[in-house]
């Protein structure tokens, strides 16, 4: 019969080891990085590029260029990319952050080769044909339409109006901006911010060698050396300042809440310390803000709150939806828990069970070659070297309660935050 | 290839073990077979509820998580029409613990009245936020019951109204727990960098002495065919006006799922589908249109839900879907569609693959079908299919008294 009072004997988790940033040169100067691993035939290629939607000269401009961007090309058709992507049952997948835009091929590898020359048309050679952007605004106006009636969009709207008005991360959508945009803008976006100039290669996977001489062979078969220049993404003008709005929302269940205030980067030598605070306040679930909202009141199915690190600013957010008569009641107990956060030193076993978690989600977050990719990713873009994880996993088990109070009391000030509401209250 | 060992406790636990040697990381996946189709009419969206309550402490142990957190590990769960699924990650070392908490709330509860009162806020919380405050997310709390008229499926897993959760009481979750909630009735999958003797050893330790149940026998209500084509037309305060189409069809087991899943591929998947092509990109009659099965264990439904234009009535939209079906009962795949999608399966399939946690879910659910080896087997079932069997199969499902049809009508439209 096992004692199952007794808890089994823990383990600290591996270290983390260094990540080797060490890019080959493609065409001129492409930086190609490749992660080889996995126990499947997969593989997947990222080009990212500077290509944000901080470069947005008009609202939605760098979304709309990279939604068309498989719509056609100098050699294929919009449906010809379609029929044969779909054919290798692959993906050519589009994401854009407010930094980064992403093109990326996703196939199993023994499909690799009958799939480059679209892939690199895609990259190299889009179009933008009249007809397929008419038809991508009716689409996009549909689903914005959608997201403007719920209350987490729009409050994620708000919010950033409060934090980032006048700055380019400033995030601005409305239906009617569609119609400002033309094929002609997005091409000129497109040869500004989707050059291989400022882009760079990630292959990770199974046969990523292979896979790098033979997307290097494709690519310079139609690349041309061509001048390219980034937009000012300067906030010369911008300063924060907290402010708060409420939106009401007529007949709403539930409100949304956010509130956000500044952060630090993830080079600051504090880093892990906020990193730290932030867990414990709302970033798993068994966070302050969790435990207290969701599982001892019931105001919610979750809440939660993240360091946000952008390449250019960095901000606490906290954000849920709630039973529309309790959203005084939580913006109560969300100050509560800031506050507490900032007077009363976190006790050690908690201290010591968010350490832990931290580790152990580190080993998680490097499990892979995909995984791996995406720590990369964010050490490029972010300028971090190689041992910068391992550092930052090192520095875990040393921090203290006190310095876990001293920075709670700098960046969960409540006077720093803004908040937005949308809903009923 | 993907190689489970297998083992059967006495007290009838199925374990299955997939040894990864590439990974610092144990997935440990225990799969219930209970879900919403087990509740009783007047109690529904108890089997989800009572997965909020599976956190709520054990027996010898007052908190899952916290000890969970600690070794630095991850969980959560779903629950569906059929199963209730729980899985951790941590890292290898610690996989004991997941042995311990998951063992012991195999065991017996702690059954807290506490734990019930928060956990149905939260989960009437939950029926708010992600099917009553959204547009169109009550949509399958109302087309169920429209394509089901006997069979539970009838109901969505949150449950048929948020007064059925109000209702809940302790009673009901310790009889719960009861009928459902023992080994005979889980199946528990490993994967990872384990030792399969030294894992079974330790499987044993903390399982062995869970009293052996009668595995509940199921016997739901079977659904009639041909129960008639429904209409029904919902105005809702929405953007724009939505059609949802649901067919009857074969069950997950069925000889010819698999060329019904290919049939909803070559209707729905990706861009260059049939629906997509003709009536997004040529005819621009809606800005979006998908299909897909729901691919339950009992029968399930083939689904094709699409967005309107705003310039397109229902009865338009209706008859251009129609005439894309018409067109797929009379001609057969082209071979080069049909290998199209059987491709698509086959990389969606490598990549739902991917990673420990996937590899120890699927398993768990395969097996619970009849075989883990299935996940060896299933590209094959879909190889195999013809031209001649999606046809066929066209024009058994795409039949006026196997469909329901809910409208949604925008009140901005």
């Amino acid at each position: 019969m096992p004692n199952r009072t007794i808890a089994p004997l823990l383990a600290f988790p591996k270290a983390i080891p260094e990540l080797p940033i060490l890019p080959e040169t493609i065409l001129e100067n492409l930086s190609c990085y490749t992660l080889e691993g996995g126990s499947e035939d997969v593989l997947k290629i990222d080009v990212v590029f500077k290509a944000g939607t901080l470069y947005d000269s008009y609202p939605l401009l760098a979304n709309t260029t990279l939604g068309n961007i498989k719509e056609g090309t100098a050699n294929f058709t919009g449906r010809e990319i379609a029929e044969t992507v779909d054919f290798f049952g692959s993906q050519i997948q589009t994401d854009i952050s407010y930094d980064r835009a992403e093109i990326t091929l996703v196939t199993q590898g023994k499909h690799l080769v009958s799939l480059l020359d679209v892939f690199t048309d895609v990259l190299l050679l889009p179009v933008f044909p009249e007809k397929e952007f008419a038809q991508y605004v009716k689409r996009s106006k549909s689903q914005l339409s959608v997201n403007l009636e719920k209350v987490e969009f729009n409050c994620r709207l708000l919010l950033s109006e409060l934090m980032f008005s006048g700055h380019p991360y400033r995030e601005q959508v409305s239906v009617s901006a569609y119609d400002a945009l033309t094929t002609d803008m997005l091409r000129a976006f497109h040869s500004n911010h989707f050059s291989l100039n400022d882009a760079y290669v990630l292959i990770s996977g199974r046969g990523t060698a292979t896979a790098k001489d033979a997307l290097a062979a494709a690519l310079s078969a139609k690349w041309k050396a061509q001048a390219s220049s980034l937009r000012d993404t300067s906030a010369a003008n911008w300063q924060y300042s907290p402010s708060e709005k409420r939106s009401r929302k007529a007949d709403a269940l539930q409100s949304a809440i956010r509130m956000g205030a500044p952060a630090l980067s993830r080079n600051h030598p504090d880093y892990p310390l906020l990193y730290l605070a932030n867990m414990a306040l709302g970033g798993y679930f068994g966070s302050r803000l969790m435990q207290n909202i969701r599982e001892d009141k019931g105001y919610t199915y979750g809440i939660g709150s993240s360091i946000n690190v952008l390449e250019d600013a960095a901000y606490l957010l906290i954000s849920t939806q709630v039973g529309a008569e309790v959203t005084e009641a939580t913006l109560h107990e969300i100050r509560f828990e800031l506050q507490r956060m900032q007077t009363a030193a976190i006790d050690a076993a908690e201290l010591q069970r968010i350490k832990r978690y931290i580790l152990g989600n580190l080993v998680e977050s490097f499990d892979g070659p995909f995984a791996t990719a995406d720590r990369l990713k964010l050490m490029i873009n972010h300028g971090l070297d190689g041992g910068y994880f391992s550092r930052f996993a090192q520095r875990i088990p040393h921090i203290t309660a006190e310095e876990i109070t001293a920075v709670s009391a700098e960046f969960f000030n409540e006077k720093r935050f803004s908040l937005a509401v949308v809903g009923e209250w | 290839m993907i190689h489970f060992h297998k083992y059967t406790l006495p007290n009838g636990l199925r374990i299955l073990v997939h040894v990864d040697e590439s990974t610092p990381i144990v997935a440990i996946n225990t799969l219930y077979d209970v879900g919403a189709r087990d509740e009783t009419p007047d109690k529904t969206g108890f089997a989800h509820l009572f997965e909020h309550l599976m956190f709520g402490g054990s027996i010898h142990i007052p908190q899952f998580d916290t000890p969970l957190q600690e070794a630095g590990g991850n969980n959560n769960a779903f629950t569906s029409n059929d199963i209730t699924n729980y899985y951790v990650t941590l890292p290898v070392e610690n996989v004991e613990t997941a042995l311990w908490l998951e063992s012991d709330r195999m065991l017996n509860l702690a059954f807290s009245a506490e734990s019930l009162e928060v956990q149905r806020k939260v989960v009437i919380e939950e029926f708010k936020q992600r099917y009553l405050n959204q547009p169109y997310g009550d949509v399958w709390l109302e087309l169920r019951p429209m394509a089901y008229k006997t069979h539970p499926y009838r109901w969505a897993t949150i449950g048929q109204s948020i007064a059925h959760i109000e209702d809940a009481t302790l009673e009901d979750v310790k009889a719960f727990f009861a009928a459902h909630y023992n080994p005979a009735n889980a199946i528990l999958s490993i994967a990872g960098n384990v030792d399969p003797e030294r894992i079974f050893q330790q499987v044993e330790h903390w399982y062995a002495d869970i009293p052996a149940k009668v595995k509940p026998l199921r016997n739901l209500p079977t659904e009639q065919p041909n129960k008639g084509y429904e209409l029904k037309t919902l105005l809702r305060n929405v953007p724009q006006n939505a059609l949802y189409m649901a067919w009857s069809m074969p069950e997950r087991m069925h000889p010819d799922y698999p060329a019904c899943d290919l049939l909803s591929d070559i209707l729905g998947q990706g861009k260059s589908s049939r629906l997509y092509e003709a009536l997004v990109k040529n005819q621009a009659l809606f800005t979006s249109i998908s299909c897909y099965v729901t691919g339950s264990i009992d029968p399930g439904l083939l689904v094709i839900s699409g967005m309107l234009d705003p310039q397109t009535d229902f009865e338009t939209a209706r008859a251009a879907v129609m005439e894309i079906l018409a067109n797929v009962r009379q001609t057969a795949a082209s071979p080069k569609e049909l290998q199209k999608v059987k491709n698509q399966f086959e990389s969606n399939y490598v990549f739902s693959q991917l990673g420990v946690l996937n590899k120890a879910m699927n398993a768990a659910f395969f097996e619970l079908l009849g075989d883990a080896e299935l996940a060896n087997t299933l590209t094959a079932h879909y190889a195999a299919v013809e031209a001649e069997d999606i046809h066929r199969l066209a024009g058994q499902i795409f039949q006026d008294e196997n469909l329901s049809e809910l409208r949604i009508q925008s009140t901005h439209v």
